[in-house]
């Protein structure tokens, strides 16, 4: 058998945009709150669904339903920590409650999901037609895809870089003390950040259900290698999670391959995000984050 | 004082269920129980819902035509939720607690494999009406367990031959990574085999049902180049398979399928069908025929308003088949039961019902399918049968 590696690759590119988009709020909202948030998962299902509601009930496609989706999936996040988080922190809640926290919500609007939409799979109706490039089948789908990662990458860095509130959330990140103690409004930084990361769930979700199929556990089927991205790339650190993105999407695409050539089933392809994660924690637990210091 | 009268209370609130729950005698017994495990929550919960409408067809109709020994015929109705732990939890339960002597379930395998033992130590014949699993025929207490489906090797047979038949030299597999799709790789490749057929398997692929995104997998079996794909999937991951093979451009070469992938349900979403009525060349689903085939449909798309799908008639089947048994063992009695079913032999909606020493199914009926296009269905797109072949073991 001829490996056709240059689609291989083009694949990894595709699981790694996906991985990416979801895996910035998770990195950036961990980074500001010091908790790993696991309803994150369900703010990529709520994602999907407001996605198909929007473009499949409404009609109105999904260039739309991806704006209104990164809005109202935005805006539940912003709930989520106006209502749950911040007060629970306010009250001195660890890591560890925070995150039980967050995992009990996960819970709680996986079902409401389910029992508002049912638990049978739904499917976005718009057909992407594959067409080859050169030795790549690609569809508009997977380009759109690559494309909403690559904007993203760029206006996140230029926000960081270059904006008063990217600079206020960098400082916030690394220390909180001295960035209230320079006169930045911390909590206005946590929310913009909360509504940015949950929204761009939501971006991800639609990608994901448009890809695969929606159901209330849409976000939860991807959440685990979106978990390893943000560990190896370094909790808080962008530039750390692009890099993360791509080296998991890789590896997730050539231990198919690797996996069918052994003759083993590829349900251990998840077991390789896992090996990078464990891994990453024992070696190098600050991620790829020293990399990318200079930032 | 308030105390102790609390106490009191909760002793006797404790014990309230217990005398509710003791089994009662088999002198006061009014009715024929039989047992109904099937999985009308989880995974499977909406096929077992309309199986279980399958077992309740039957169970009037055996009430209509007098019962069994002279009394009527109650289903003692439990759900396993489609989790082996769950099944067989509910199967002690029925055994035990409602004194029941034969089961008409498990639906899974998974709840098969772990009731088999203990239908032997209780002495209560299990009768499935869609467990494939070949491992359950290699289990210890194998004899105590029926099934009114087909085996996965049978239907990896006539699987076979017509890769064979067809002509086809270079086979790839992508099968759900479970005894169901392992199985049913491994019967066809060994049929394959045993009929000197000249071709190469070039891919084999176990997938994970969980995953639901399989372009790795998919772009695998285009590098092997093969010229038919066999596909064993159930119906949400069959989706995604088959659309994202529609993207991966796997559509320009022949695949086959299984029971599995049978059904309107693949129809929602619109690339999986449109690549389902272009690339499958044939699948199979057991099927029955005769008489009581048409009895069995007619009657249950009376009663239900739709028409019965897979398993709905191998449930029929499995209650008609215990009823028969007790009445020809003329005792309520499950060893009596148990050779009653050996010796068995009556046209059932799958056919003649007839099992071998092991529980197992003598011969039936395949059908050959495919999909086409159909403007009067919701979806646009149905199944359809191409020929039904007989087999036997």
């Amino acid at each position: 058998m001829t490996i056709n590696w240059a689609q291989v690759l083009f694949n990894s590119v595709v699981t790694g945009s996906f991985y990416l988009i979801g895996a910035v709020g998770i990195t950036l909202t961990y980074g500001l709150s010091n908790f790993p948030n696991f309803a994150h998962a369900e703010l990529i299902t709520s994602g999907a669904f407001i996605g198909y509601m929007v473009a499949e009930q409404l009609g109105l496609g999904i260039p739309v339903a991806l704006v209104i989706s990164f809005l109202c999936t935005g805006i539940v996040g912003l709930l989520c920590y106006r209502c749950i988080f911040q007060p629970l922190a306010k009250k001195g809640a660890t890591i560890i409650h925070l995150m039980v926290a967050s995992i009990a919500l996960g819970f709680i609007l996986r079902h409401s999901i389910g029992a508002v939409w049912s638990w049978e799979p739904l499917y976005f109706t718009s057909t992407w037609r594959a067409f080859t490039v050169g030795p790549l089948r690609v569809t508009w789908l997977w380009l759109g895809l690559i494309f909403a990662a690559l904007s993203l990458a760029t206006a996140m860095h230029f926000v960081l870089v270059k904006t008063k509130i990217g600079k206020a959330i960098r400082a916030t990140s690394s220390n909180p003390e001295l960035a209230l103690a320079s006169g930045i409004n911390i909590d206005k930084v946590i929310w913009v950040t909360w509504f940015i990361g949950a929204g761009l769930a939501g971006i991800a979700g639609i990608f994901r259900g448009a890809d695969t199929q929606i159901w209330p556990m849409t976000g939860w089927d991807a959440i685990l290698p979106i978990f390893a991205v943000a560990v190896l790339g370094g909790i808080g650190n962008f530039y750390g999670a692009i890099a993360a993105a791509f080296i998991i999407g890789l590896a997730e695409n050539i231990g198919v391959v690797g996996l069918t050539i052994l003759g083993l089933s590829t349900t251990y392809r998840i077991g390789i995000a896992f090996l990078i994660l464990i891994i990453t924690l024992i070696v190098r637990p600050q991620g790829l984050a020293m990399l990318f210091r200079r930032t | 004082m308030i105390k102790k009268l609390l106490l009191v209370v909760a002793a006797v609130s404790l014990l309230v269920p217990m005398v509710a729950c003791a089994p009662s005698g088999p002198a006061e017994e009014e009715t024929i129980k039989i047992g109904c495990l099937l999985d009308t929550t989880g995974g499977l919960g909406s096929m077992g819902t309309r199986i279980l409408n399958g077992a309740r067809l039957a169970a009037d109709e055996i009430n209509a035509a007098g019962g069994v020994l002279g009394k009527q015929v109650e289903l003692v109705e439990e759900d396993g939720k489609t989790e082996a732990d769950a099944g067989f939890d509910r199967i002690k339960k029925m055994v035990e607690i409602d004194g029941v002597k034969v089961i008409a379930g498990p639906m899974i395998t998974g709840a098969s494999l772990l009731a088999i033992p203990y239908a032997k130590e209780q002495q209560v014949p299990l009768i499935s009406p869609s467990a494939t699993g070949i491992p359950l025929s290699e289990k210890d207490g194998t004899e105590w367990f029926f099934r009114t489906c087909l085996r996965d090797d049978a239907q990896g047979f006539v699987l076979a031959d017509i890769i064979a038949d067809k002509g086809y030299t270079k086979l790839a597999t992508i099968v759900l990574n479970n005894t169901y799709g392992k199985g049913l790789e491994e019967a066809i490749v060994g049929r394959l085999q045993a009929v000197g057929w000249q071709g190469e398997h070039v891919a084999s692929v176990h997938y994970d049902e969980g995953t639901k995104e399989y372009r790795g997998e998919l772009q695998g079996i285009k590098d092997s180049n093969p010229d038919v794909v066999f596909c064993c999937s159930y119906c949400d991951d069959g989706i995604i398979i088959f659309k994202q093979a529609l993207d991966i451009g796997l559509d320009d070469i022949a695949w086959m399928g299984c029971d599995g992938n049978y059904g309107s349900g693949l129809f929602a979403e619109p690339s999986s069908a449109e690549f389902m009525e272009k690339t499958f060349v044939a699948a199979t689903r057991t099927v029955g025929s005769g008489s009581v085939n048409e009895h069995f449909n007619t009657a249950y798309e009376e009663k239900y308003g739709e028409a019965p799908e897979v398993y709905c008639d191998t449930m029929y089947d499995a209650v008609w088949a215990a009823a028969n048994a007790i009445e020809a063992a003329g005792a309520y009695d499950g060893d009596a039961i148990r050779v009653a079913l050996t010796e068995l032999n009556f046209d059932g909606a799958t056919g003649q019902i007839t099992f071998n020493e092991i529980g197992d199914r003598t011969a039936g009926s395949f059908e050959i399918w495919h999909v086409v296009k159909d403007d009067t269905t919701e979806t646009g797109y149905k199944n359809a049968a191409i020929e039904v072949v007989d087999w036997s073991m």
